[in-house]
């Protein structure tokens, strides 16, 4: 039979069969719709992403490796470990462990601290032995291996301890308020924390007019992200309303407000002065081999007294006998002298918050270790800074430090995380694995993204393809049934078998391109409202998360992949056949001179 | 191949196809009708001269001992047909009577290639239908016999033409070769206005026309009608026995008819009268 009239005879019989059918049409293709829609939204943000390649880190696939804590108990049994030691302490002093202690804001800080010192030191452990045992096995594909660190972080630390760093800049009263307000609302102190970077990957984001050298006023250039440029900066992004281009706008005069000043941080602490040493000492060390640039320089604050404006120190009969004292050289007080470091933000890094909800892909482009907004390119060496002994840095990679590699492309970096798969996202984290996992590339993250998906996806998929079969099945099972004598008089009229089948198959396939061509109308017209709501901020998303502040490309959240279309409705229309088969040959095998009778 | 029965008809029927066709298939079907009209009027008979003799035609249909069972349970079985032996002539308009139940439809699905009967040999147009394949069988229904039900069952969907069309369908003829057949069809049942009609626009007796039109697309050798007039009121009944004769002389089709109409069986030429699954007696 010729397919056409295969198609004229498939057609609906009556108003019932019709709204039937129809429901079914309608049901089959919500479904199908949201696959469709799904490949539609996919393919939308990776041609989107796709076009930002050129920008930031998208051209490298770097991967961080990070011990975990967790080891020899974890968390409870280090705790409990420093509860004892915190009790004992107190005992030796004659002091008695009393409930009202124990449940002391002092108390408990005490054991947190205690608790953090035992985890690092395990961790210090874990990472020198897995670090010593996975070098050989990780570097050998790795072209740059980069490091941040730790002590860095420790000076971050020793200053958020200092009660108002910031506060030494105000010029009033009304000042020191704002200043004080930009520290409570931007998590300042968390973010303060540094990165070094390797010369070529510091060349990628230099921005126009802005060189890697040390500037005339001691300024070390660094790369700062969007989120902490923008607390300096007078122009706020609210990208809600906005179009892309006036995003891109918004982006551009941020960068032109920000780009090339110079950022002063003032210590006052010697604890911080002291780790600020020894982490530039550090940051030497890496960049010794390396060709060396204009030192740093640590200039004089002004001295506290002048600036601390109504601020006055507390006498000592206001300080509270601590319950915990601390030795003297490390006992926190306020410091005579003040340092600042000047930093000149001489580029715009890809940074997002990974805590962000509302920047849910991007904190999968950036999760840098304890949170890192400030990049230091490895260029930049000191000679001249007064290098104190260190007492326990030893260049080590121990307490936050971890590693950065850098691979030429995803395939090797995949290696990589496969050959030392020891807690990265798809391997879980066991007690003393590291961590392994890729940041800084949209195209890595946006795929990392769709993993988390992907078993929902596919049993989605799945179940599409399930109700697709089943739907059919059910629909013509029930047509054949309704259609015995039909096909009997068919059959009496000369219709093979095979007819009677293409019959059927050619009434279910209209069916499935019926639902499908729903369900791709639907699955369009989701992608677009959605672009048309979202696609901008998508779009001011992947310009933060690559740097891509001079560019002026527009996003879409809806593309047309031929491929992932042609597959889902040949998944589809494949689950519609196979679901035909049962029906179709039960209703062709009976013995036709029963169905004629007249009843 | 469909033998040309032309020169077996009349030769004033003859006449008026042959004479030059002015394109107006009515008014053709209107002359052959008054002429068969005069032809009754003349022998003060109907439509259809009976106990005309085929016993010198070919034996189209022979029906040999042949006995049909249903197995409706394991142990219920009804013996539909018992060694039933009939012969028809071509040519011939047979009727099929006997009370209901008594094997009438059960012979005529046998002969129509539904089934293949359990015991004996049913030969139509020289073939043995118990000894075709499916493949075969199914090709006869198509080619060799054609179908019309007592409730017409015509495609509710598909207008008159595309109804008249699906055994064509089925014979994977070509598309623009059907014309012909379809146009030939619908005229010999009268139904060239009412070709683009959908069923439900039509009365009864035009649908059971238009169901033979569509039994008959293929040039069937026999026509097979299972009680064709028992759901029509006696005038388009009567009306039906008109075209089955109109139609066996224009193609010289064989007709086997089941009816519960004595009067419609008597404008037959032959009536094989049925009971219990056997063949008690004919007339004449
Ligand atoms: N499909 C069937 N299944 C079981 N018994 C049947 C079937 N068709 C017919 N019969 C039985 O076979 C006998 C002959 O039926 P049928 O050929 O339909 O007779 P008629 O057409 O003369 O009424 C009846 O007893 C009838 O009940
Ligand atoms: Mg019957």
């Amino acid at each position: 039979m010729k397919i056409l009239d295969g198609i004229i005879l498939a057609q609906t019989k009556n108003r019932t069969h019709r709204i039937r059918n129809s429901i079914s049409v309608i049901i089959s293709s919500l479904l199908f719709g949201v696959l469709f829609f799904g490949a539609l939204f996919v393919s939308g943000m990776l041609n989107s992403a796709e076009k930002y390649q050129d920008f930031g880190f998208n051209k490298r696939y770097l991967t961080i490796v990070l011990p975990q804590y967790g080891g020899d108990g974890g968390w409870d049994a280090a705790e409990g470990r420093a509860r004892s030691i915190a009790n004992k302490d107190l005992e030796s002093r004659g002091i008695k462990v009393t409930d009202e202690i124990t449940e002391s804001e002092e108390y408990r800080n005490h054991v947190i601290e205690l608790t953090f010192q035992d985890l690092d030191k395990q961790l210090g452990q874990i990472y020198d032995e897995l670090a010593k045992k996975n070098d050989q096995k990780f570097h050998p594909s790795a072209k740059y291996e980069m490091r941040n660190i730790s002590t860095l972080n420790n000076s971050a630390e020793a200053i958020t301890n200092d009660p108002d760093p910031l506060l030494t800049k105000a010029k009033d009263a009304t000042e020191k308020r704002t200043l004080q307000k930009t520290i409570n609302e931007s998590n300042w102190q968390d973010n303060l924390s540094f990165n070094l970077l390797d010369n070529e990957m510091a060349q990628d984001m230099l921005s126009d007019g802005q060189s890697m050298k040390v500037g005339d006023d001691g300024s070390i250039p660094i790369f700062m992200p969007y989120k902490i440029v923008s607390k300096f900066s007078s122009v706020k992004i609210d990208k809600k309303g906005l179009s892309t281009a006036q995003i891109n706008q918004k982006y551009r005069e941020l960068f032109n407000d920000v780009i090339g000043k110079t950022v002063e941080y003032c210590y006052r602490n010697d604890a911080a002065k002291d780790l600020l040493i020894r982490s530039l000492e550090y940051n030497y060390q890496l960049a010794k081999d390396k060709s060396k640039e204009t030192p740093i320089t640590i200039n004089d604050c002004a001295p506290i007294s002048d600036k601390r404006l109504d601020q006055t120190l507390p006498t000592d009969a206001e300080i509270k006998k601590p319950l915990f004292p601390k030795a003297d050289d490390k006992q926190q007080t306020i410091a005579p002298i003040t340092k600042t470091l000047r930093f000149r933000i001489s580029g715009i890094a890809p940074y997002s918050d990974p805590f962000d909800r509302s920047n849910i892909i991007f904190s999968q482009v950036n999760i840098w270790p304890s949170g890192t907004p400030m990049i230091i390119p490895s260029t930049v060496a000191n000679d001249s800074i007064e290098l104190k002994q260190i007492i326990d840095a030893e260049a080590s990679n121990t307490d936050y430090s971890s590693t950065f590699y850098d691979f030429e492309n995803r395939a090797d970096q995949k290696r990589f995380i496969a050959s030392g798969c020891q807690g990265s996202f798809e391997c879980g984290s066991k007690p003393g694995d590291l961590w392994i996992q890729p940041f800084g590339n949209v195209r890595v993250a946006l795929e990392m993204f769709f993993d988390i998906f992907k078993i929902l996806i596919l049993i989605l998929a799945a179940v599409t393809v399930a109700v697709a079969m089943f739907t059919t099945m059910a629909i013509i099972g029930k047509t054949i049934g309704e259609s015995r004598r039909e096909i009997a008089i068919f059959r009496a009229l000369g219709a093979r078998r095979r007819d009677i089948a293409q019959i059927y198959v050619g009434f279910g396939l209209i069916l499935t391109f019926r639902a499908l061509l729903l369900a791709f109308v639907m699955a369009v017209v989701a992608a677009l409202i959605l672009s048309y709501k979202y696609a901008n901020a998508f779009n001011a998303e992947l310009i933060a998360a690559t740097g891509a502040y001079t560019s002026n490309i527009n996003s879409s959240l809806i593309g047309f992949d031929m491929l992932w279309l042609l597959a889902i409705s040949g998944a589809l229309i494949m689950a519609a056949l196979l679901g035909l088969i049962l029906p179709i040959a039960m209703g062709t095998r009976r013995k036709l001179i029963n169905q004629l009778r007249e009843e | 191949m469909q033998k040309d029965n032309s020169d077996q008809s009349d030769p004033k029927i003859r006449q008026i196809i042959s004479q030059e066709y002015n394109g107006n298939t009515q008014q053709l079907i209107d002359e052959l009708r008054s002429y068969l009209r005069s032809l009754n009027e003349k022998s003060e008979q109907p439509a259809i001269e009976p106990a005309r003799d085929f016993s010198n035609q070919p034996i189209i249909v022979k029906v040999n001992n042949v006995s049909y069972d249903y197995h409706i349970t394991r142990k219920n079985i009804v013996h539909a047909l018992k060694n039933v032996s009939l012969e028809i002539h071509q040519g011939e308009i047979v009727a099929l009577m006997g009370a209901s139940g008594s094997g009438k439809s059960t012979l005529m699905s046998l002969i129509g290639g539904l089934d293949r009967p359990n015991n004996g040999t049913i030969t139509v147009n020289d073939q043995d239908i118990g000894k075709l394949s499916n493949g075969q069988l199914t090709k006869y229904r198509n080619q060799t016999v054609g179908f019309v039900f007592q409730f017409f069952y015509l495609q509710p969907f598909l207008n008159l033409r595309r109804n008249v069309e699906v055994p064509l369908m089925f014979g994977r003829s070509k598309r623009k070769d059907r014309h012909e057949p379809i146009d030939r069809s619908i005229s010999a049942v009268n139904l060239t206005d009412r070709a683009s009609h959908k069923p439900k626009e039509l009365s009864g007796g035009q649908m059971q026309r238009a169901a033979i039109a569509r039994a008959i697309v293929n040039r069937p050798k026999l026509l097979l009608a299972d009680e064709p007039t028992g759901n029509l009121d006696s005038k388009s009944g009567a009306d039906m026995m008109n075209i089955f004769s109109e139609i066996r002389e224009q193609f010289g089709t064989t007709v086997l008819i089941v009816t519960h109409d004595q009067n419609i069986a008597g404008k037959a030429d032959r009536i094989i009268y049925m009971k219990d699954g056997e063949i008690t007696h004919e007339n004449p």
